[in-house]
């Protein structure tokens, strides 16, 4: 485990010093902030501020989680069963294998890559002591959820979501609080087919969400999307058992470097 | 010491495998979160093995055409007169509990189903899509085993192991002799 980090870290700074190398000519124009002339062209194309962005978020999978996840295990845990082929979302075709004798099938090395950079962003999100929201709306698997996030030290929504939570907090809670940095989603439907309405709530208040979309699942307004199979019990088993690793990975490389100060 | 434990398991496995050949697509399912267990510390011996090579050799693909196939399932829950039968795909069968010998059938037990659809959906007058109900259709046809703990038929051990859909057979007889 500490090697897995040591490693990711060391790669971190070679990559670090590969791009201050980059950098170097370009120094003296570009300091450590965009100037105001950047940032206007950053908010039409977002790439230009991307030599501001700090190393570690310039990493792909920094925690490495390409060798966490692993096909075969996300094939025993059942994430390539989709819906019957009726169901299915128009914007969900891009994850599907195909289908067989009407029942869709996710390509799990699609589902692989997806499900990499979702738990890479929970990690970091982790690391910068973030707070993470879980949240589904699927009765089987509500306890697991809320266990889960109860041993990584997070927060849950499992059960009706009342309108208004994230976005009303002053007339429901009487106060200010505040809100979660990141919302994720293990169902993104309710039982009645429709979207779950934290996903607006979360798109409203700027709160990035990543979701575990079905083939009937709407990804619109999500963030990180993960196509995987929502219903099964074991399939969100295994889903969990990787965010809690993504948030504990975060959480010890946040130990790391407090005490490393 | 680690390192050669971790050697020899994948041996031992493909010689499990060769004695019993059709017990490879054993480990879906309940009895396999300590396999979970295992595989993420562990090179698993399926890990160099694509999707598409994964899904072809599925007992998913292997049954074919679902209707009327019989497929070995395990109660995972009971509610009264209803339960809930996983049999390794992405929905619960559920079904009602025969009168005769009512009590054996709990979670847990082993049960032989005749698979009728594997999610039930039908698109209604007007609408663009499908209503799913989120549950497969099937048939209660027998228990196969009890619950472990209870001390009934002990016997009947070498059963094939919960969550494979056993090769179609065309009588239950067959089938449940396997």
């Amino acid at each position: 485990m500490r090697r897995v980090v040591t490693t990711a870290i060391r790669a971190e700074r070679a990559f670090s010093s590969r791009i201050s190398a980059l950098q170097k000519p370009t120094s003296s124009s570009s300091p450590l902030t965009p100037d105001r002339a950047t940032l206007e062209k950053g908010t039409v194309q977002p790439t230009v501020l991307k030599p501001f962005v700090s190393a570690s978020l310039q990493h792909e999978d920094l925690f490495n989680f390409e060798k966490l996840v692993h096909v075969d295990e996300m094939f025993k845990a059942r994430l390539h069963y989709g819906h019957k082929v009726g169901t299915v979302n128009d914007n969900m075709k891009w994850a599907l294998y195909g289908e067989r004798l009407g029942v869709c099938i996710f390509d799990l090395d699609i589902t692989k890559k997806y499900l990499v950079r979702a738990l890479n962003f929970v990690a970091h999100v982790a690391m910068r002591g973030g707070m993470i929201m879980f949240v589904t709306s699927n009765r089987d698997t509500m306890f697991d959820v809320e266990n889960a996030a109860e041993e990584v030290g997070q927060y849950s929504h499992v059960r009706k979501w009342q309108s208004g939570t994230l976005t009303n907090t002053r007339q429901l809670l009487g106060a200010s609080v505040r809100l979660p940095d990141a919302v994720c989603f293990f169902s993104t439907l309710t039982s009645l087919g429709e979207n779950h309405p934290a996903i607006v709530e979360a798109a409203k208040m700027a709160i990035p969400t990543i979701g575990v979309v079905d083939s009937n699942s709407d990804p619109a307004y999500l963030t990180y999307l993960v196509p995987a199979n929502d219903d099964t019990p074991q399939s969100i088993e295994y889903l969990l058992r990787m965010f809690k690793e993504a948030v504990r990975k975060g959480h010890e490389e946040r130990i790391r470097l407090q005490q490393g100060k | 010491m680690l390192r050669s434990l971790f050697a020899t398991r994948p041996a031992l496995r493909q010689m499990s495998r060769i004695k019993k050949f059709s017990t490879e697509a054993s480990t879906g399912g309940e009895e396999s979160i300590i396999d979970f267990v295992e595989t993420i510390t562990e090179t698993s011996e399926a890990q160099d093995k694509s999707f598409a090579t994964l899904l072809r050799s599925s007992k998913f693909m292997q049954l074919g055409d679902f209707n009327g196939r019989l497929v070995v399932g395990k109660i995972v829950q009971r509610i009264q007169e209803d339960v809930y039968i996983d049999f390794g795909l992405k929905f619960n069968a559920v079904c009602k509990v025969p009168a005769v010998n009512s009590e054996a059938y709990r979670s847990g037990a082993r049960v032989l189903i005749r698979l009728i659809d594997s999610e039930l959906s039908e698109r209604f007058l007007g609408s663009r899509k499908d209503l799913t109900l989120l549950e497969a259709d099937a048939v209660l046809v027998r228990l196969l085993s009890n619950v472990p703990g209870s001390v009934r038929r002990p016997a009947q051990q070498q059963k094939p192991p919960p969550n494979v859909p056993v090769a179609p057979e065309s009588s239950p007889e067959n089938v449940a002799n396997v």
